[in-house]
């Protein structure tokens, strides 16, 4: 089931006179004509350079922003918080400074919910033990690195999605670079939970910035450059030397993974 | 997956999470002892301290003695209910400000009510002098109904011009906060320059604050004002504590942000006008209140808005029992006495932040 389809996605940056938004001159835009969509169950990556437009492709899909074209999300619910309890979104950055306990941020994740302090006490266990964070449970969050926060927010934000029966539909994660502070065991690792929500059914949108870890979990890889989309398929026609080349202007050389066997991408 | 985590550091969380748990609910019934407590306190000390068997006599209205009822019913019950309603008032304002504004040290002046009461009570008292009684509508005063309207009007020129097509701006709004409190501070000083003495003395004593006005008017506009605050304002607990995170992920679980974000200015601006145009500008309670009791029980809004009401009412008690028995039979004004005993508090809060893992 198709639960996103964008269609002609673009965004014209804000300070632009409005005149004559079609004429596609690129410099004036954001993001110009994206063109994807993404299944139930199903993993995409976004990969491309910095100020390439992930971050703002995200956030024209979770409606945070205007954009022109279309972002079919019927599958969802229109109401607030319903939809709330579909789609959660890890922001790249965030900005929490109050003394939270690490269970009462991941117990944020479940206040679109009616489940009952119960279910959500468990509901918030179970997913500090799934990031291997159960011994943090009751530090206070600002007094964390890095890394432990951004596993914080990513239990809060798998909280939000926890239950299949809370969402009334498909559900959809939406994470923007969840890997940046994570050392290398446990970005392996947040990839299996990934992969274990996406078989239950959960859509995944992710930037990431490493190649190797995207094409090797991703199903689909969308490239952006320069706000413009230069490819969106399987893994295999994506990472290309060519288009690994030309979006990230270096040499690069595709070797294949010893186990997997997907795509490796070498610098030379 | 191998989890690092020896035994022992579990054992040591627990017993953290348990000994939070006790503090909290500690802390909620100390504070739930303690209001009754300073309450009676500020009906026994004054100018003339009354036995605590009289006062609570009187109170129910067994008292014999016609000066101790004088003194009780109509003096001090009035001033130290207005006293406890003010300082409920000024601390969950001072909490919920400070989570709308995601800072710890944001106070509810910041968004101009302060300085436009100020200015709108400057005015009242310049222009309306010649109107002889000071003594408007129903008791009330002509000079807190002119607060109130500054403090509104203060409001609602912050709020426009932190709102566009894209919704209000937080960080916007403390810019046109300080820019309002400017053009306020502008205009409070002229009206100063040219008014006479007496009327000098006025506006320097209004803005110094004070709990002598009260009577049972005042004491009833305050508790209606205060009833609707401590029902409406904690049903935003919830978006509060989203709130903390970022207003877009707030928005992702659900919330929506902007209708919140209007609907809590304008009873924190209800709030915070009404305890300002009845008692006066009153440093510190907004910020230090909801301060102290974060650092109890931490900054879950479903108990930090009701236990900063609380804590505020106490303060604003003893603070006014400290004016009334300082320098008798002299009485200072209780917003001296709040800035004076809640500045260096909090500047020792400052120094000390890091312990209390503050950014």
């Amino acid at each position: 089931m198709t639960i996103l389809d964008i269609r002609k996605l673009s965004i014209v940056k804000p300070d632009t006179p409005k005149r004559n938004s079609a004429s596609t001159n690129n410099t004036t835009m954001i993001l110009n004509n994206i063109n994807c969509s993404l299944e139930a169950g199903e993993i995409m990556g976004i990969i491309g350079p910095n100020g390439a437009g992930k971050s703002t492709l995200l956030k024209a899909i979770m409606g945070d922003i205007e954009y022109t074209g279309e972002v079919r999300t019927h599958a969802f619910s229109k109401d607030k918080l319903r939809r709330a309890r579909q789609i959660a979104v890890l922001p790249q950055f965030s900005l929490l400074n109050f003394s939270y306990r690490v269970s009462e941020v991941v117990q944020l994740g479940r206040i679109p919910h009616q489940s009952g302090k119960l279910i959500d006490e468990q509901i918030v266990d179970q997913a500090l033990e799934l990031l291997d964070i159960s011994f943090l449970k009751h530090r206070l969050y600002p007094q964390l690195s890095g890394g432990e926060k951004q596993r914080v927010q990513l239990a809060r934000v798998l909280a939000q999605i926890w239950r299949e029966e809370d969402a009334e539909g498909p559900r959809l994660l939406i994470l923007d670079e969840p890997t940046t502070a994570l050392d290398l065991g446990h970005q392996q690792e947040l990839m299996g939970i990934v992969k274990q929500f996406s078989t239950q059914g959960v859509a995944i949108m992710m930037v990431l910035h490493d190649i190797n870890l995207a094409s090797r979990y991703s199903d689909k890889l969308l490239a952006l450059l320069c706000s413009e989309q230069i490819v969106c398929g399987n893994v295999e026609s994506v990472v290309t030397e060519e288009n690994i080349s030309r979006l990230f202007n270096i040499k690069a050389k595709i070797i294949r993974h010893p186990s997997s066997n997907t795509p490796l991408v070498i610098s030379t | 997956m191998t989890n690092s985590v020896s035994p022992s550091r579990n054992e040591h969380n627990d017993l953290n999470a348990q000994a939070f748990a006790t503090r909290r609910v500690w802390a909620i019934g100390a504070a739930v002892l303690l209001l009754p407590i300073c309450f009676v306190v500020a009906l026994t000390l004054g100018t003339t301290a009354l036995p605590l068997n009289e006062v609570i006599s009187s109170l129910l209205g067994f008292s014999d003695s016609q000066r101790t009822d004088l003194i009780v019913q109509q003096i001090r019950l009035p001033r130290s209910l207005l006293a406890a309603l003010v300082g409920a008032l000024l601390g969950i304002s001072g909490a919920t400000t400070q989570g709308l504004f995601r800072n710890p040290l944001a106070d509810p002046s910041l968004i101009g009510v302060t300085a436009g009461a100020a200015a709108g009570a400057a005015a009242m008292i310049f222009f309306a002098a010649e109107l002889a009684s000071f003594r408007g509508f129903a008791g009330i005063g002509l000079v807190s109904i002119g607060a109130f309207i500054g403090g509104a009007i203060a409001v609602i020129g912050v709020y426009k011009l932190a709102t566009n097509a894209q919704g209000t701006s937080v960080a916007t709004m403390l810019l046109a906060g300080i820019a309002i409190t400017a053009v306020a501070g502008g205009l409070t000083s002229l009206v100063e320059f040219f008014a006479n003495n007496e009327m000098l003395r006025r506006i320097s004593l209004w803005r110094m604050g004070g709990l002598d006005g009260a009577n049972y008017y005042r004491v009833g506009l305050a508790a209606v004002v205060t009833f609707f605050i401590l029902v409406l304002l904690p049903r935003f607990s919830k978006s509060l504590n989203a709130l903390l995170l970022g207003e877009s992920e707030a928005r992702h679980l659900g919330i929506d942000v902007q209708r919140t974000k209007v609907q809590i200015i304008l009873l924190v601006a209800a709030a915070v006008a009404t305890a300002v145009s009845l008692a006066g500008s009153i440093a510190f309670v907004g910020l230090v209140v909801p301060h102290i009791i974060r650092l109890l029980i931490g900054p879950d809004h479903r108990y930090l808005l009701p236990m900063s009401a609380i804590g505020g009412s106490i303060l604003l008690l003893l603070a006014d029992t400290l004016a009334r028995t300082l320098v008798a039979p002299i009485e200072l004004p209780v917003g001296l006495v709040t800035a004076l005993l809640g500045a260096p508090f909090f500047i020792s809060l400052l120094r000390r932040r890091h312990g209390y893992s503050m950014q």
